[in-house]
């Protein structure tokens, strides 16, 4: 492998996983942000619905 | 797929029930698997953080990653083996709960990024970057340097998906 293709392989998965892996965790985080305040909160709260 | 199966199996093994037996051990394992952890993600920024041009820059970068390469394996087998001893006493509880998942696809997101692409771009840093000397085979310092931010993203969520689990 040419160290041009490795370089452009290498951008690549380093912007997919920046991206990809950041919009699963932060859905994810918001996600449990939501219950959290679920189980803590006496009414329900909106993020419940968008779930 | 379901893989519930695999937790029933750890939980009714002996290293469940002795894990749960002594609980006194169990709280020092944890500490063995928090320091492993902050040994491999030491090591991880540092060289991370040396390619980003943020520390040790006087130092050339071959150096500082062939120097932290074996102790990021010590801290990676570390926080396996410590990881399966915790796991095993909480085995039911974490079949079904999120973030252990997202940490273990983290966790092998990480070792294959470190082991195939974080090595190979680092060991071809451009002098602006490693201070090496001129390399003919050099990738473009902003690669490397987005290689290094990558990383350092993967193993921040490893982290603090460990430390989710412990609140959900």
């Amino acid at each position: 492998m040419t160290t041009n293709t490795l370089g452009k392989i290498a951008a690549v998965c380093s912007i997919v996983i920046i991206i990809g892996w950041g919009v699963y965790w932060g859905v994810q985080v918001k996600d449990t942000m939501c219950l959290l305040e679920a189980a803590t909160s006496e009414e329900m709260p909106e993020c419940l619905e968008n779930m | 797929m379901d893989i519930v199966f695999i937790f029933e199996w750890l939980d009714a093994t002996w290293l469940a029930s002795f894990a749960k037996t002594y609980a006194g051990l169990f709280s020092m394992v944890q500490a063995v698997h928090i320091l492993s952890m902050v040994m491999l993600c030491g090591m991880l920024i540092l060289g991370d953080l040396r390619m980003l041009n943020v520390v040790l820059t006087g130092v050339p970068s071959d150096i500082i990653i062939a120097n932290t390469k074996k102790w990021i394996y010590i801290g990676l087998a570390g926080i396996i083996l410590s990881g399966i001893y915790e796991s095993s006493a909480i085995a039911m509880k974490l079949a079904h709960n999120s973030f252990f998942f997202a940490k273990m696809a983290g966790l092998a997101m990480g070792v294959l990024f470190i082991i195939s692409i974080r090595s190979a771009i680092y060991s071809r840093a451009p002098e602006v970057i490693g201070s090496n000397g001129v390399r003919t085979d050099a990738v473009p310092a902003w690669v490397v340097k987005l290689v290094a931010c990558a990383n350092l993203f993967i193993w921040f969520s490893v982290a603090a998906n460990g430390r989710w689990i412990g609140f959900s």
